[in-house]
């Protein structure tokens, strides 16, 4: 109904009105007329023409919608969307959640909790995800947690373009792995998390299936992109310890994160890939004034190391590009033994609901961490914008400006 | 279907008719036609008559949220069409004139709507857990066989969506709304027990029986207090069949007694000025109950505010957010705003400062604008507020004293002294705001009377702003315009020029009542005007009706329709 008309509605209600009252006034021409006996007309009349209230079809949708659980989930079930890499092209697929399986609230302190997340999906370009996970929280009531999970992973197309800060050879590659991992974790204070983890790693690497590019084994070969040949199992042990005081993991507005992980990658019956790995992220957010304005200040390192004659495979080597590191390049686009990368950031809130950003990223790989030279680092511009409820963060989306043109990202996972 | 809504139309404009005349409508005069009743002023609106039992109306939360929000124009506007002929709110099922017409003592306002002393000691037995709204809770039945929801402190904040609704419970009820019996309580968790039958809808999804672990567990992380009891919020169960929730638009199709459009009824309307003060920003449909309810012999459904977990410094399941009261969810200016200025634009808000201690949450009133306060998303009836409702609600809220305030929040029961000041500090502080803002908006004459001089009757009236203490005197003058009128034709005939007092009081021209209508009564307006440079918009004139019904003199009308402007939206801040 347009302004108008409504207002013409009510220019009608006023003008009848009068009528209205000149009826009773003329009905009610001695003392016993009053205000009170009009009004009680008005309800006689009323109650002639009585009709059930009715909702309109929208209304009713949304009746539904707000009864039948509002997170749009069955039981646990719920669609997934996205949590790909970069390149596989629009997912989709779902998920079952069970949070403190056989209780009827989830309490994050109960002892020996466990959770259950499986998932399916699959994107547009043919990649392919199944997943399960299962997690033991605060075992024993202490502030321990256990989860174990297994992973299998098609990605059809995934890019390379050569080792080094110069490479240049876009090719593709497909990676199959399917990694089964445990993971223990300890956290003796609030913030403070130690931990560790055993995985056994199965990654398989073949031809690409990008019809824009050629497939890898047609521009390098096992020398230039180690791991082409084939690639043993490997086992992989980590340790972890991190330092989280943000006052949100997912929305952050103050704070800051440190995690190292340090990881020994053991080929098994194959020492020649044998390698030693070494990942530091350092998060920082500086409130400008107030919670609403903040700089966020991010470094990263990724360090490999292997003996004289083993070989780190492509697929594990450090790499930049991508949503959180080099967004102006695409996800992986340059890969050597070490990288090294950080960003700036400064976020606004531009509405209760949704931050934005300009940034800048900066970054570079090298084969040794004495060939860093800041003079070298490749840069990245851009803005993006995040998606959050009032402490939680739902989607977001980048725009970033590098040396090879502009890149979007969208993305569903809060990253580091 | 057309006809009916037609039909439906007229009934309401046949209601319409009583409140448009009673508020001295500009609309043209029609010969014959009677302005005021032998009746008038009416004080009691008799929409408790008896009703058959009505089908119950849930609302949608988010078509409410959705349509409020995208859509414009489907609440009516103009003036509020339940007023007696002095502008005031006659009592009804959906209101009920307590401080605004009266003195209320202290212990009367504490004691607000309760008829009992709380859940009775003994078992309380388990009896559902409702999954409506967000605020974490479950239904006991008392001792006594009484039934009350028991609604649990966020762990985080406690004590302050409990201390926050029984504040503002007490001063709703005494304001005039019909509100559940509220109290807080301390719950030992020893004497639960779960009823028979009870179900439970448990994380996964799927129903079970409940057990006495499950209501264990709900407890298990709130905070304990010295005898190791839980502080609750017990609020009453509330009389009668619940049928749903009232809208702000529209009637109630299937209810006789609901015949004026909820936007045009100025106790919703003023309900905006009420929430301001309390940072009542959840004041929405889904808050209300209507209750199909038996009152001596009579059927008929009463209208409850209720809910108010997200009033002050309390957003329900954590302090409020710094945005509520100042900003809706959604609205697209300030949202591009926010964006294109990169930050350099900041809202009012968020210059806020909030005290530190968690039970008062996020309140405060130094940013605090009364004019720009917001619900969470648009409201009609608020949208609908004119400077006659923000006038007469301003008028009830200064009816609270410091005293009354300190003594309401001592009834919240917060354990930490220095909360319990800074949040009597700032509720007051808020209400002086509000108090001067919609009461200096208006031409704020007020508590006309006649009585008898030396040389005759004379009409009195006061300044509500230099009553209040609003503003100071200032060389103020009233200027007065007498005429006569005829209330069988509403026209007014001048009989008398000019007069400008520096006091409040006029001489009445007893010479010059109008025409005697059918039931023998005569009327005199006076018109009169506020001169004050400092408040230019008290020259709006304010007419006073006074009846003479065979020599006694009274006042039957109040018009303030010319004394100010309408308020509309809610302004940007």
């Amino acid at each position: 109904m347009t302004r108008t008309l409504v207002t013409n509605v009510a220019a009608l209600i006023i003008t009848l009105s009068i009528g209205s009252a000149s009826n009773a006034s003329a009905q009610s021409q001695d003392d016993t007329a009053g205000r009170a006996k009009a009004l009680s007309t008005a309800r006689d009349q009323k109650s002639e023409q009585l009709t059930p209230p009715e909702r309109s079809l929208t209304e009713r949708a949304l009746y539904w919608y707000d009864n039948h659980d509002s997170r749009l989930s069955w039981r646990g079930l719920h669609v997934n969307m996205g949590n790909f890499s970069g390149g596989a092209g629009f997912a989709g697929g779902i998920g079952l959640t069970q949070r403190a399986i056989g209780q009827p609230v989830v309490d994050p302190y109960q002892p020996n909790r466990i959770d259950l997340d499986l998932s399916a999906g699959r994107s547009i370009s043919g990649y392919q995800r199944l997943a399960a996970r299962v997690d033991v929280l605060n075992i024993a009531g202490a502030p321990i947690n256990f989860a174990m999970s297994w992973r299998d992973d098609q990605m059809p197309q995934e890019d390379f373009y050569g080792i080094g800060p110069d490479a240049d050879h876009r090719v593709s590659y497909r990676l199959d792995t399917t990694d089964t991992t445990a993971a223990l974790e300890w956290k003796p204070l609030r913030q403070l998390s130690i931990g560790g983890a055993v995985a056994l790693l199965t990654p398989v690497v073949g031809p690409g299936t990008d019809g824009r590019y050629p497939s890898i084994e047609t521009t390098f070969d096992p020398a230039s992109a180690p791991g082409l040949n084939g690639l043993p199992e490997f086992l992989r042990t980590d340790a972890i310890v991190g330092f989280d005081w943000r006052d949100s993991s997912t929305h952050p507005r103050s704070g800051g994160n440190y995690q190292v992980t340090a990881s020994q990658y053991d080929g098994r019956h194959d020492t020649l890939n044998d390698f030693r790995r070494v990942d530091v992220q350092l998060q920082q957010i500086v409130p400008l004034g107030n919670r609403y304005r903040r700089v966020e200040l991010r470094a990263q390192a990724a360090l490999t190391d292997a003996d004289d004659t083993a070989r780190v495979p492509i697929i594990y080597l450090p790499a930049l590009g991508g949503l959180s590191t080099l967004r102006g390049f695409s996800n992986g686009r340059f890969r050597d033994r070490q990288a090294v990368s950080m960003s700036a950031e400064y976020q606004w809130e531009a509405w209760w609901a949704l931050d934005a950003a300009v940034f800048v990223d900066a970054g570079q790989v090298m084969n040794r961490l004495r060939d860093l030279e800041i003079g070298s680092f490749e840069t990245t511009y851009g803005i993006g914008f995040r998606l959050h409820s009032n402490d939680a963060f739902l989607a977001r989306f980048d725009l970033a400006y590098g040396r090879e043109g502009f890149m979007p990202y969208l993305g569903f996972k809060y990253g580091f | 279907m057309a006809s009916k809504k037609f039909v439906l139309v007229v009934v309401a404009i046949t209601a319409l008719s009583a409140a448009t005349l009673g508020a001295q409508s500009k609309a043209p005069a029609v010969q014959d036609s009677r302005r005021f009743f032998p009746d008038d002023p009416l004080w009691m609106d008799d929409d408790m008559r008896n009703i058959a039992p009505v089908a119950k109306d849930d609302l949608s939360k988010s078509y409410d949220f959705v349509h409020h929000t995208f859509s414009k124009g489907s609440a009516l506007s103009g003036p509020s069409v339940n007023v007696n002929t002095l502008g005031e709110v006659p009592d009804s099922s959906w209101f009920t004139n307590r401080i605004g017409v009266r003195n209320m003592t202290i212990d009367e306002v504490l004691r607000g709507p309760d008829t009992i002393d709380g859940p009775a000691p003994g078992p309380w037995e388990v009896i559902g857990k409702p999954t409506a709204g967000i605020t974490p809770k479950f239904a006991i039945r008392d001792a006594n066989g009484i039934v009350f929801l028991i609604k649990l402190d966020p762990a985080s904040v406690p004590e302050l969506a409990s201390s926050v609704e029984l504040i503002a419970t007490k001063i709703f009820h005494a304001i005039g709304y019909t509100v559940p019996e509220d109290f807080i309580a301390s719950m030992d968790p020893r004497q639960l027990r779960v009823g028979k039958n009870v179900r439970l809808r448990s994380e996964s999804g799927g129903e079970r029986p409940m057990t006495i672990d499950d209501v264990q567990r709900w407890l298990k992380y709130q905070p304990r207090q010295a005898d190791g009891t839980i502080r609750v919020l017990a609020s009453r169960w509330v009389p009668g069949k619940v049928v749903g929730s009232f809208r702000f638009t529209g009637t109630r199709p299937d209810d006789p007694n609901d015949i004026y459009p909820h936007e045009l009824r100025r106790e919703l309307r003023g309900l905006r000025v009420f929430s301001a003060w309390l940072n009542h920003d959840d004041a929405r449909s889904i808050n209300s109950i209507d209750s199909y309810v038996e009152v001596d012999g009579r059927r008929f459904i009463r209208h409850y505010l209720q809910d108010f977990g997200s009033t002050l410094g309390s957003g329900s399941t954590s302090a409020q957010q710094p945005r509520g009261g100042y900003e809706y969810l959604i609205e697209g200016d300030k949202i591009r705003k926010g964006l294109l200025t990169f930050g350099l634009w900041q809202r009012d808000w968020m210059k806020a400062k909030y005290s530190d201690l968690p039970s008062l949450g996020n309140i405060e009133s130094q940013v605090f604008d009364p004019a720009t306060w917001k619900t969470e998303y648009p409201h009609p009836a608020f949208e609908a507020m004119d400077a006659e409702d923000a006038f007469w609600a301003a008028r009830i809220v200064a009816q609270f004293s410091d005293a009354m305030i300190r003594s309401i929040v001592a009834a919240s029961k917060l354990s930490n002294a220095e909360a319990a000041e800074q949040l009597t500090k700032v509720i007051v502080e808020r209400r002086d705001k509000v108090v001067k803002h919609w009461i200096t908006g208006i031409n704020p004459l007020d508590q006309f009377e006649v009585r008898r001089g030396l040389r005759g009757p004379i009409l009195l009236f006061d300044n509500a702003a230099l009553r209040l203490g609003i503003t100071a005197a200032a060389g103020e003058t009233y200027q007065t315009t007498w005429s006569s009128f005829d209330n069988m034709t509403g026209v007014e005939h001048p009989v008398s020029d000019v007069e400008e007092y520096s006091e409040p009081v006029s001489w009445v021209p007893t010479t010059e009542f109008g025409p005697a209508d059918p039931s023998g009564a005569r009327y005199l307006v006076a018109t009169i005007r506020t001169m004050n440079a400092a408040f230019p918009q008290w020259k709006a004139p304010v007419k006073v009706t006074l009846r003479d019904r065979g020599g006694v003199i009274d006042i039957v009308g109040i018009d303030r329709s010319g004394a100010g402007t309408r308020v509309g939206s809610t302004t940007n801040n």
